[in-house]
């Protein structure tokens, strides 16, 4: 046998090992970056040397660097991490919504209070100028207190589709992405490279994108990474779909005309905008028609002190009761206090009236109080507001705890690495001191043979 | 199976922790800080709710209590004039029954009354913020003579004031139920014949009068009692009222306010807890493998 082979088969160790140092450096190098996958060098033995005596073993093989990924976990973490992305960002909405109406309603329901208490007062001294004023001046304050939450909710509503705008922007930018990382790594992958770092770039992406919008990614015969919600195609190898926002601010449409009905934080704030938001605004919608149509018709039944029946208090428009409500009394004079329009000035019956409607069942189809029946929109919110928390909440633990298994299954640990490291040292120890003593032996072949005697 | 734990993962979980931990810590000092154990509905719904009902309970309370209250300056005033009205009607009787047993003209007794039934025409006037007490719902005097026949120029309206949810309290009487209007014999044109019988010295006449004076101390003495139950009403209102409030706002405090040793207790433990989470990220800083390798 040639002593050269064994040579080229302590070679095959040195090399071996050079290489598991370099990824045990480069695995340490990334101990802290998110996404990271951590590397192996895959050996195996080396094809055979087939000697007239027999075989003798050819050395080591580096058959490549691969990661070390678990596709069944990035599964679990992506479908986690798409309900936390839509759970989190309906709380978000509701938390939102609900802090308009702290501190028993921002307002609302103390202005109810005072309200009938002005007009309670006013029915104690019917002829004080003072007492109309302050009935208009709690009108107004309490009209202003609901058109201030009214708008609130619009102003929600706005930055709810300024933020889905914004996540389309992402979505779109990410697919650009894939598309990108898809096409680099099928090259890669043509030339027989293992493209590792573009890889677990290509993870990272998948990751926000089924954060953003809830989609579903396989790996495709090529090795592509195909992306889909709800059946809607997105990225198909190097294609990318890319979704736009309708004018209606809810709707996201693909080119091909494909309506998407995503998941994840998109999901979340398109539910939001479509349910939450309307059927709470509708609530405080409805307050508001009972409000008005039982200080009205109540208003109607009283006189003035120029004997004149009363006219309507409040005014809406019927589109957005709430955001258009307006005080239509200005004049002190206007207010119909008196409930015989022969007994001016001195009778405050329907004042009376007015402020026992406190305690009258005129809201929600008449079956509530008015003050009851805010109560209950205030109640209805914060307790939706406080499941949608509390699902968040509970979510983000689930989510939390499969990142967390994820992340230690794919990253890298120091300690490992140190061990490996000293594994490589003392093997490329050896595999030298192999090559020094087989060195030494040719020396002896090559400069004292024949020399003896001399 | 066994856990493998990699460094990124063992900081984000201890991350996480840490946060989870200084969110605790800070919802505590909150509580602490603000006094308040519901800052938003979705603290505590129920409470939430039972808060804003209470809240209702107490301004209807509070607008009762101020009813009662002008309620009782109205029957107090109404009442102190009722006295007076009687104590003249004493006066009244005194001298109709002098001038009964009179032997002469009784021109000084018939001035005296004349004075008397100026009194109560200005008694039954009397005002209160601008409004006859005894005119109902009418502005203006609620006695005059009109065209030499006195008349009631008020209304039978009733002034009542709310003291619960379902109850009034009528707070007036009118002038024509205390000086006999409604009973078809006035104490004003009693009293004009009165005088006019002194003056002419006709005793008999003058003895009837005295029936008059009776049947009128007999209407202002009904009226005061009317005012009397009334006034009793709203006194026992006002202290059950004021006894309501007390213990609806025990309740309402027990509901949103802070225990605040429990509050104590609860920010020492999550400080506590903070702490631990802390020193359990520095002892992971401490030991790696490679501290150990030479």
């Amino acid at each position: 046998m040639s002593n050269f082979l064994s040579l080229y088969t302590a070679l095959s160790g040195l090399r071996a090992a050079q290489t598991g140092l370099q990824v045990t450096a480069d695995n340490v190098a990334n101990v802290g970056t998110p996404g990271r996958t951590r590397q192996r060098v895959d050996l195996a033995v080396a094809a055979s040397n087939y000697l007239p005596i027999g075989t003798v073993g050819g050395g080591v093989d580096i058959t490549g660097v691969t990661r070390a990924r678990d596709t069944f976990l990035d599964l679990q973490a992506r479908e986690s991490g798409a309900s936390l992305g839509r759970i989190s960002a309906r709380a978000d909405v509701l938390y939102r919504l609900e802090s308009l109406f702290v501190g028993e309603g921002d307002g609302i329901a103390p202005g109810l209070h005072e309200l009938w208490g002005a007009f309670e007062d006013l029915a104690n001294d019917p002829s004080d100028a003072a007492a109309r004023t302050t009935v208009i001046g709690t009108l107004d304050n309490l009209v202003s207190r609901i058109r201030t939450a009214a708008s609130g909710i619009d102003m929600v509503a706005r930055h709810t589709s300024a933020e889905i705008e914004t996540t389309v922007g992402e979505v779109n930018s990410l697919l650009e992405q894939l598309g990108h990382l898809n096409s680099q790594i099928f090259a890669a992958r043509v030339e027989g490279a293992t493209p590792n770092a573009l890889l677990d770039q290509r993870d990272l992406v998948v990751d926000q994108l089924s954060a953003l919008a809830g989609v579903r990614a396989s790996e495709d015969e090529r090795g592509m990474m195909r992306v889909s919600s709800g059946g809607v195609t997105l990225v198909d190898g190097t294609t990318v779909q890319e979704i736009s926002l309708e004018a209606d601010g809810i709707t996201i449409t693909t080119p091909s005309g494909m309506t998407l009905n995503p998941g994840g934080s998109l999901g979340g704030l398109t539910g939001a905008l479509v349910d939450d938001l309307p059927t709470h605004r509708e609530r405080l919608d409805d307050f508001v028609r009972d409000l008005a149509a039982a200080l009205n018709a109540a208003h109607a039944a009283g006189f003035t002190p120029s004997g004149a029946a009363g006219g309507d208090l409040l005014a809406f428009d019927a589109l957005a009761p709430a955001a258009t409500l307006a005080t239509v009394v200005a004049d002190p004079d206007e207010i119909a206090a008196a409930a015989d329009p022969a007994a001016e000035p001195f009778d405050g019956g329907n004042a009376a009236a007015l402020g026992a409607l406190r305690f009258d069942e005129v809201g929600a189809g008449g079956t509530l109080t008015l003050d009851d029946q805010f109560r209950q929109f205030v109640v209805t919110l914060g307790s939706e507001t406080s499941s949608a928390l509390a699902a968040s909440d509970s979510q983000e633990a689930l989510w939390s705890a499969v990142e967390t298994s994820r992340t230690n299954t794919h990253g890298v640990s120091a300690d490992e690495e140190m061990v490996m490291l000293m594994n490589y040292q003392r093997s490329y120890e050896a595999a030298a001191r192999v090559m020094t003593v087989i060195d030494e032996t040719l020396e002896v072949l090559v400069n004292r043979l024949g020399v003896a005697g001399r | 199976m066994s856990m493998r734990i990699s460094d990124l993962g063992a900081t984000t979980a201890a991350l996480r922790r840490l946060t989870l931990h200084m969110a605790s810590l800070e919802r505590a000092r909150t509580d602490l800080g603000t006094g308040k154990r519901i800052r938003r509905p979705s603290d505590d719904i129920g409470g939430a709710s039972r808060v804003m009902s209470l809240r209702s309970t107490v301004t209807a309370n509070q607008q009762a209590q101020r009813n009662v209250d002008d309620a009782l300056m109205w029957v107090n005033l109404t009442d102190t004039v009722l006295q007076d009205v009687v104590s003249r009607l004493h006066r009244a009787k005194e001298l109709a029954v002098a001038g009964a047993n009179a032997t002469t003209a009784a021109d000084g007794i018939a001035a005296e009354v004349a004075a008397l039934r100026d009194d109560f025409v200005e008694l039954a006037n009397t005002t209160h913020l601008g409004r006859g007490l005894f005119a109902g719902h009418r502005a203006g005097d609620a006695v005059a003579n009109v065209a030499g026949t006195w008349t009631y120029l008020g209304d039978a309206g009733d002034v009542t004031r709310r003291i619960s949810e379902t109850e009034t309290v009528t707070v007036n009487v009118t002038a024509d139920d205390v000086f006999g209007f409604t009973s078809g014999r006035d104490l004003f044109t009693a009293l004009d014949d009165l005088e006019a019988r002194l003056l002419a010295g006709d005793t008999a006449a003058v003895s009837s009068s005295i029936d008059d004076i009776d049947a009128a101390l007999d209407d202002a003495l009904e009226s005061l009692s009317r005012l009397g139950g009334a006034g009793e009403r709203l006194d026992a209102a006002r202290s059950r009222l004021s006894g309501d409030l007390l213990t609806i706002q025990e309740n309402l405090s027990s509901l949103e306010d802070v225990d605040l040793a429990q509050a104590v207790v609860q920010l020492e433990m999550q400080q506590a807890a903070y702490e631990a989470a802390l020193a359990a990220l520095r002892s992971l800083d401490l030991s790696t493998l490679a501290s150990f390798m030479r």
